[in-house]
């Protein structure tokens, strides 16, 4: 957990962190999420069914006593559409949180294709207005994939938001394969 | 004049609002036509809605505006919103339109209902409900009211005129030569002259027959686009709406998810006036035929040719609009209602499914296998589960009013429950049995969705926890019944969701297990019925490893003698028909065995047919048709980075100037050599000394293996034999050393 790939160290700035990566970097953000609960609360807003609690007693587990208490520190919401999206954001931002906020796959839901691109991309505008408002209390953490090819269309959304973080991270491509090469059985 | 008749067809014109297709008692088809006026609403801010108002006031079509008070079933209290009346659907549909991309930000109500859904909640009329209806000399509908129900369980239905059409052969593998024409009182095979006699026999038949219902085979993808081709090219006229004043109606493709499939949904042929079923667009045809169509049609409200087509989701979702409408509840158009803030504990906790008791692997003699009757439903209602109504304690209801969906399923499980009874009255030979069935089976269907559409993100109904508190009450469900059993003495084998397989020494008739159930029955407060009673049943180890069990991966024998089998080869449709066949015959053979004495020699005369079929296979005895593979592609092609046989063969069909859309199906054969397989819809013939034998082989053996590896014979070693028909013993070199 402390070898992270994501170069985020904590306690983490009051910024708009952006990280991208094969699967959202779930695996990484998930890591993420262990380290900040051990520490302090931490609001999770999953926008891509990413958010694998599971995982993250695993992680936790040989740092704590208390597992409970720890994922207790952790306070999430799904959403299933952008419009469910926008509205848990607007939900968050009617009371801000001061501890970090991580938003997992952000932009899953606006890539549905039964949502047409020009009220996608109202709604991620909205969407991100009410994060830079959330980062002015709490530092905020989203992740995404990169645009698959079959929703080339919607790659402005990704460059919406691209240009309104503070810090862009890209997973290198080459972390990217090293993911999928087998490690060798003997050296 | 005062009509009556039953409800066949209706949809929007532009001048009155409805035209209504009735079958008259006298047998008439009678078209009429009906003023309806429909509202919507608009919530939001009070500057957005003011500037909305000065937008839409005076605008054609709007008949009035007024503040409201109404209830969103996500909101506790009334929302306040502005109701905008429309003079007709159609006008409503444009105005909509408009307003929706100049005032995003609001939210809608009751903004985009189906017309059969709104005219179902206003007059309480349905697809082949019987109506009386007063008339004005325009034709113009002044009133009407149902003289039966969606819930009647044995209603007078219409003589309905049905026309079936079809070609001789798939017109995707073959030319076709002739069309098939049939009716109840003709039935015709019709060469396709080049001359175009046939469009001119078929615009006969139309015209005289006159039918209700125009059942077609491919009838969407080929026959009528087709014939309508034809017609044009040749200047031949061809009539196939009953409203002669309007062209056939393409409705376009689509590809959607639906319970982890990707389903592609070719473009279809809606007619007005009469109904056009394409059986092969069908997707439950097989499962429920006309008569659960209409059956659904009549329940759910949706128009006959939708109801034959879509999904029990869409089916489902119009049941509950038609509840909310009925109970003045507005109707979402987008829901923003979000999940509510959970402890990462909280969801490990909460987000499971149901409850699964790993079976034990092996044969065992004399199992019942109890189930309940539609849980998930049953546990909806019983707990009164729906988005607006606090969550239960387990089992019990916050509160006695029931919500949106339990209202809309309880008449729905009990319909099904009764009609199930009735067919128990039957003799299974009896002609109104299959009828019934296929009912039963439409009703299942919408009871199987309702709970996975409450976890939908699109219905406008679901939430996530009302979800979640489904599948908590099924695990309490099934952990009660487990209790309930081992304190009668049963040992429980395996549970799966909503089913349990259990035995006790001297148990092997039904009545061994009346007490049992009533016992369940009353300490879970749902019905479990007994699905029957096993000579034997055998459990199926993983195919990775024989340690470990897979749920519901099985197959037995009932006393009856009906096999039961789930999970294996034979199930799948991607097995090649042949493969299937030989899979289910050996159980039936082995299913021949009454005593686990008897079953010895079952197995021998099953491992003789399985060898018998291999040598048909080495042969070249096997039809090559009968040897294709029922593949699919789940993406557009180029997003495929591994090329699976599936994707190498929808590549063949690309390459030959065919379309592929996500979720089609792919039809294969696997060749010797390069390429490896043989696109099957490219309509070549292929040679049978073609087809890569031992591919096949292996195949087999995988499914054969499946049946006799209860009784010891493992996958390797069969597949060993099925390959070299000879087993290499292997030593271990220790003991020689």
């Amino acid at each position: 957990m402390e070898n992270s790939l994501i170069p985020f160290s904590t306690p983490l700035p009051s910024r708009r962190f952006l990280a991208i990566g094969a699967h959202a970097l779930s695996n990484k953000m998930l890591e993420l999420i262990a380290k900040l609960s051990l520490m302090q609360p931490v609001t999770v807003l999953d926008c891509g069914n990413r958010s694998n609690m599971y995982s993250v007693a695993k992680m936790i587990r040989p740092y704590t006593s208390d597992p409970v208490r720890v994922m207790c520190n952790i306070r999430l919401s799904r959403a299933f559409t952008c419009y469910q999206v926008l509205a848990m954001l607007q939900a968050v931002a009617a009371n801000p949180p001061q501890e970090p906020l991580v938003v997992l796959d952000l932009l899953a839901t606006f890539l549905d294709e039964d949502v047409e691109l020009k009220d996608a991309q109202r709604l991620l505008d909205q969407s991100l207005a009410l994060l830079t408002q959330l980062s002015d209390s709490a530092p905020v953490v989203i992740s995404v994939r990169p645009i698959p090819l079959i929703a080339h269309q919607r790659a402005i959304l990704l460059e919406l938001l691209k240009n309104n973080v503070d810090v862009c991270w890209e997973e290198p491509l080459a972390l990217q394969a090293a993911q999928q090469i087998q490690i060798p059985l003997f050296g | 004049m005062t009509f009556r008749g039953w409800l066949l067809d209706l949809y929007l014109n532009q001048e009155e609002g409805l035209t209504l297709w009735f079958i008259g008692e006298d047998d008439r088809r009678v078209c009429f036509r009906q003023a309806f006026p429909v509202s919507f609403y608009a919530a939001g801010p009070n500057e957005q809605l003011r500037a909305l108002w000065k937008r839409v006031a005076g605008k054609k079509g709007v008949l009035g505006l007024s503040r409201r008070q109404k209830q969103d079933v996500f909101v506790a209290d009334l929302v306040d919103v502005m109701q905008i009346d429309m003079d007709s659907p159609a006008s409503q549909v444009s105005l909509f339109r408009e307003i929706e991309a100049e005032f995003p930000d609001l939210t809608y109500y009751d903004a985009d209902v189906t017309i059969g859904t709104r005219y179902m909640a206003r007059h309480g009329v349905f697809p082949l409900a019987l109506c009386e209806l007063e008339v004005d000399g325009n034709q113009l509908i002044q009133s009407i009211r149902p003289l039966n129900t969606r819930w009647d369980l044995t209603p007078d239905l219409p003589p309905l005129r049905i026309f079936e059409l079809k070609p001789d052969c798939d017109p995707n593998r073959g030319k076709v030569r002739l069309l098939l024409m049939r009716t109840d009182r003709f039935a015709r095979h019709i060469p396709l002259d080049p001359a175009g006699d046939y469009l001119r026999l078929i615009n006969e038949a139309l015209a005289d027959y006159d039918p209700d219902i125009f059942v077609t085979d491919w009838g969407d993808s080929w026959l009528i686009p087709f014939l309508n081709a034809q017609s044009e090219e040749k200047g031949i006229p061809l009539q196939l709406n009953r409203d002669a004043t309007r062209p056939v109606r393409w409705q376009k493709e689509t590809t959607y998810f639906s319970y982890g499939h990707i389903i592609y949904r070719p473009e279809e042929a809606h007619l007005f006036g009469r109904c056009h079923v394409d059986r092969k667009s069908s997707m439950m045809w097989s499962d429920y035929s006309l008569a659960g169509t209409l059956e659904m049609a009549r329940v759910t409200t949706l128009p006959i040719e939708k109801a034959a087509r879509v999904s029990p989701g869409q089916g489902i979702s119009a049941m509950q609009v038609i509840t909310a409408l009925e109970e003045d509840v507005l109707v979402p158009y987008q829901k923003r209602q979000v999940e509510e803030f959970k402890s990462g504990m909280q969801l490990i906790q909460s987000d499971r499914g149901g409850m699964i008791y790993q079976p034990k692997v092996g044969l065992h003699m004399d199992v019942a296998q109890v189930d309940f009757v539609s849980m998930y439903p049953a546990v909806i209602i019983k707990g009164n589960i729906s988005p607006e109504v606090p969550l239960p304690d387990l089992l019990d209801p916050a509160r006695e009013e029931l919500g949106v969906v339990p209202l809309t399923l309880k008449p729905l499980y009990q319909k099904r429950v009764e009609i199930k009874q009735k067919i128990r009255q039957y003799p299974p030979d009896h002609p109104m049995v299959a009828t019934l069935k296929e009912r039963a089976n439409a009703l299942k269907w919408l009871l199987v969705v309702c709970f996975g559409f409450l976890g939908y993100k699109n219905a406008r109904y679901g939430r996530i926890e009302a979800h979640e508190a489904v599948t908590k009450g099924g695990r309490e469900v099934l952990l009660r019944a487990k209790e309930v059993a081992e304190a009668e003495g049963f040992e429980v084998l395996h549970m799966y969701v909503d089913a349990l397989w259990i035995k006790k020494k001297g148990c092997n008739r039904p009545e061994h297990f009346t007490d049992v159930i009533s016992k369940i029955n009353l300490y879970t407060g749902l019905t479990i019925n007994l699905d029957g009673v096993y000579r034997w049943v055998a459990f199926l180890p993983s195919k990775t490893d024989a340690r470990i069990p897979i749920a519901n991966r099985y197959f037995g024998v009932f006393q009856s003698g009906e096999i039961k089998v789930r999970g294996l080869e034979a199930r799948r449709r991607d097995t090649p028909i042949w493969i299937a066949a030989v899979q289910k015959q050996m159980i039936a053979l082995l299913g021949q065995a009454r005593t686990k004495a008897e079953l010895s020699a079952c197995i021998h005369e099953a491992f003789c047919f399985y060898y018998s079929s291999l040598e048909k296979l080495e042969k070249n005895l096997v039809p090559v048709d009968q040897l294709v593979i029922n593949g699919k592609v789940s993406y557009a092609l180029e997003a495929y980075k591994a090329s699976t046989a599936s994707v190498r063969a929808a590549r063949q069909m690309e390459a030959a100037g065919m379309t592929i859309k996500p979720g089609m199906r792919i039809r294969f054969i696997y060749r010797k050599g390069e390429p490896d397989v043989f696109a099957w819809d490219l309509g070549k013939p292929i040679d049978p000394l073609e087809v890569n034998k031992p591919k096949y082989i292996e195949l087999l053996a995988k499914a054969g293996s499946a049946v006799l590896a209860p009784f010891g014979i493992s996958e390797a070693l069969f597949r060993e034999w099925s390959e070299n028909r000879s087993i290499q013993m292997k030593f271990n070199q220790t003991l020689f050393n």
